[in-house]
């Protein structure tokens, strides 16, 4: 039932055609994720929240004052997660708009969080970040609008293109990417030198700085946010087109892209299967009586873009110590060695997928102890080809 | 990623049998895949008659004029698409000998420097491989090595690696499969 003031705020915008009062009521019952709530995210979240979307907002930073000049954060917010800081602004323009923050890295989301979700924008500023959210939308069957702002400082560019996995023979967004995208994307995150992995968990992954100005943002997350609603409302050209924006010279290019048989991604998107709550408290020996049950056969676990530390080496005293973690969340006071030096996992030694034999150590260890993210997928298969994947439920 | 999709088996199918077309041209080079593996995301090479440094338990460095080294490759099922800066980690294990003398090594972690990509085929990556390992390809530097003190002695004896290079007995050109082709079920 609408409440007076909800027909007073929406009596202008449901009289758009491009929108119209019944497609607003469609839109507000979706829910949105918006990864990442900096000089991007601004924009999109307040246009979002003027229309009244259900928004889901991911961002692992915190207000600091050099954000102040880019990302529309006031001085007395400095210190908060920006995600608490944009739930404080949501509710001051729209308190109809429901919001919830997670206040996370990327890397550490279950692919299973997002299963009831209807969109995901991605304003992100790291491609690594990027690339893990294009696949978690792409195997969860979610329409997916990335948008990106050249942070060189240089130029006025800024990129918003639409990726929609419900539809057969969509591109996706690494089908344009070649060799050099990726040596660039790996470069980007940081590889250069002999870095240690234990300098890498005390020094996580960052983009450089976005040297870009709000207003730009504002172009370009307006865009988005236009694309996006399309998608909402069932327009299905907008998928796999790219729209370059140079404001420097006033141009906008649209490319339409296509589905390439050289793309390195599979394109699969996943049937998901959720076990009852507190899976993700059992041990993983339960998991495999289940798929056992479910599939028959000999079964093979695959934590979906996780790879398993077995062992940690001490290149300093040469003593192997076994273990059974995640090797993204190993901490540097999980590292230290009784000889004061830093065991780290041994690459040759981790586990991508596992059957039971591999997995005798820690059959008997639950998947949260082994570090796997609540509701993460893991996925069963067969030698004979057949396989689930399953929600780790918390 | 988490499972080997059809594109990356395809492509570790692939770039194994090219290894091992590699290794058959050489004399000083055995590939081979770990068994019971539903694909081959572990090899293990053997590289022969290798002229090495080792360090000794009392810290002495000798010369080990002709000798084994075996070196594990484990490819993540997102090694096509990766952005992980700890890949090569992952990547490459020095297996044996473990008090190999090197400055990109420090075993059982093995840097083959910036220039590993997602993707690399593994004839390649034995290429670079066999570069650090000849010590044709060190890092000199010991604010970035892995094994400081090997920088500081090799700095100290120049004239050792001019000792330390093994011959390399490629005869052929280095035939790979590039992602350029394109790979998985129906599409060869």
């Amino acid at each position: 039932m609408m409440t007076p003031p909800y027909q007073d705020r929406n009596l202008r915008l449901g009289a758009i055609r491009f929108i119209g009062q019944t497609d607003l009521l469609s839109i507000q019952q979706k829910t949105i994720v918006i990864a990442g709530t900096g000089t991007l995210g601004f924009p999109v979240l307040e246009h979002l929240t003027i229309h009244g979307a259900q928004l889901w907002l991911i961002d692992r930073g915190v207000v600091e004052l050099h954000n102040l000049g880019t990302q529309g954060f006031a001085t007395s917010q400095v210190g908060q997660p920006k995600v608490e800081a944009r739930r404080e602004r949501i509710r001051q323009l729209n308190p109809d708009c429901a919001v919830q923050g997670l206040y996370m890295d990327i890397e550490h989301l279950g692919l299973g969080a997002l299963q009831q979700v209807d969109l995901i924008l991605s304003c992100l500023d790291s491609f690594a970040a990027r690339l893990t959210l294009h696949e978690l939308a792409w195997r969860l069957g979610i329409p997916f609008v990335d948008a990106a702002l050249d942070g060189s400082g240089k130029h006025l560019y800024g990129r918003v293109a639409v990726y929609d996995p419900r539809q057969p023979e969509a591109p996706c967004m690494l089908c344009s990417w070649d060799e050099t995208t990726y040596s660039k994307a790996l470069a980007v995150s940081g590889t250069t030198g002999c870095p240690t992995w234990v300098h890498l968990l005390d020094h996580p992954q960052e983009a450089p700085p976005t040297l870009a100005i709000s207003s730009m943002a504002g172009v370009v997350g307006g865009l988005q946010t236009i694309q996006a609603l399309r998608l909402l409302l069932g327009d299905s050209a907008v998928a796999g087109r790219e729209l370059i924006i140079d404001v420097q010279h006033t141009l906008l290019h649209m490319t339409i892209c296509q589905r390439t048989p050289r793309c390195r991604f599979d394109h699969r998107v996943w049937a998901l299967h959720t076990l009852e709550p507190g899976t993700w408290q059992q041990p993983v020996q339960a998991l495999f009586t289940r798929a056992e049950m479910d599939l028959g056969g000999a079964i093979t676990l695959h934590p979906h873009r996780r790879t398993l530390a077995t062992q940690l080496f001490c290149a300093t005293c040469q003593t192997a110590r076994p273990i059974a973690r995640f090797a993204h969340t190993l901490q540097r006071a999980d590292c230290h060695c009784t000889c004061g030096g830093l065991a780290q996992p041994v690459g040759f030694a981790c586990l991508a997928a596992f059957d039971r034999r591999q997995a005798s150590a820690f059959l008997n260890t639950t998947w949260h102890q082994l570090g796997l993210p609540a509701n993460e997928v893991v996925t069963a298969s067969t030698a004979r080809g057949q396989e689930r994947h399953y929600i780790i439920t918390a | 990623m988490g499972l080997y999709d059809s594109i990356c088996t395809a492509f570790l199918h692939h770039t194994l049998h090219d290894a091992r077309v590699l290794a058959d041209q050489s004399e000083v080079m055995t590939v081979m895949s770990l068994p019971d593996q539903p694909v081959p995301a572990k090899i293990l090479c053997y590289f022969h008659h290798l002229t090495y440094l080792v360090q000794r338990a009392n810290g002495l460095v000798d010369i080990v004029p002709s000798g084994e080294v075996v070196v594990g490759f484990f490819f993540p099922p997102d090694y096509l698409r990766s952005t992980d800066p700890t890949l090569f980690l992952k990547l490459i294990t020095l297996l044996e000998p473990a008090n190999f003398f090197h400055p990109n090594v420090r075993a059982p972690y093995l840097c083959p420097g910036a220039r590993l990509y997602p993707a690399m085929p593994l004839p390649e990556l034995l290429w670079h491989t066999f570069d650090i390992l000849t010590y044709r390809n060190i890092n000199l530097d010991e604010r970035d090595a892995l094994n400081p003190p090997a920088c500081r002695y090799l700095r100290q004896y120049p004239e050792m690696l001019t000792r330390l290079h093994s011959p390399a007995l490629r005869t052929a050109p280095l035939h790979v499969t590039h992602l350029d082709t394109p790979l998985g079920p129906g599409r060869e």
